[in-house]
């Protein structure tokens, strides 16, 4: 949801090597149906938290919804889902 | 009255307090990213709500008792104490949980939408280009791609 610049900054600071991608027009996060409206800091539209593992197909193969904000998805969850594809 | 009669008559006002703060405490689980989140999130609001059914009647029990003005006085402030951790506890949770259903988004075994968006460096990327292509420093492209939508610790 931030601009670019912010995500860059935010990045770099981190050492990300992740494509870090910005949706300041929320279009992606419409489409994917995950608009948390109104839930931004200042009270503008965010998405909801949500994790997507899609394979080469662009099939989705694993998800996760999280039913409560202050509970996220931990590196370890992320990283099993991933090992329990195939190959 | 003996004082350990009165310490008795405190005693649930003591014990939701402790309550409350230890559903206040829980929330360590989310800050410091410990396993067992989901399962802290119910204990703490199970907490949240036995301090709320122990400090009320704890309080009033207190009051009625021969205690002294003083140790009313303190277990008046304890209690209002208590009752901001709960109300705390009771909003964080309630707050936490409002969140729109995800019915409509992608599930297992369904296509996900392609999308295109721009990267920290203004770059367009799509999904298919991330699933396509190598990515930094890997030689072949990768089996999979994860998408977080992620929004800040808000």
């Amino acid at each position: 949801m931030d601009p670019p610049d912010v995500s860059r900054d935010l990045a770099h600071k981190a050492g990300y090597t992740i494509a870090l991608l910005a949706d300041p027009e929320l279009e992606t996060i419409r489409r994917y149906h995950l608009l948390h409206a109104a839930a931004g800091p200042d009270g503008h539209d965010i998405a909801r938290p949500a994790e997507f593992l899609v394979d080469r197909d662009r099939v989705v193969r694993w998800t996760n919804f999280t039913e409560d904000i202050r509970v996220r998805a931990r590196a370890d969850e992320l990283l099993r889902a991933a090992a329990n594809l195939p190959r | 009255m003996t004082s350990s009669a009165t310490t008795q008559r405190a005693t649930p006002l003591w014990w939701g307090v402790g309550l409350a703060v230890l559903a206040l405490g829980f929330n360590v689980f989310f800050f410091q990213a410990w396993p067992g989140q989901r399962l802290a999130a119910w204990i703490s609001a199970a907490c949240t709500l036995l301090a709320l059914v122990l400090v009320g009647p704890g309080a009033v029990r207190l009051f009625r008792s021969p205690a002294t003005t003083a140790r009313k006085l303190v277990g008046a402030l304890v209690a209002l104490i208590a009752l901001g951790a709960i109300g705390i506890s009771s909003m964080a949770f309630i707050v936490a949980r409002k969140l729109p259903a995800s019915d409509a988004a992608p599930q297992i075994g369904q296509q996900a939408p392609d999308f295109t968006l721009r990267d920290t460096n203004g770059t367009p990327v799509s999904l298919t280009q991330l699933l396509t292509q190598p990515a930094l420093g890997a030689a072949t492209p990768p089996k999979a791609v994860l998408l977080v939508f992620y929004r800040g610790w808000w």
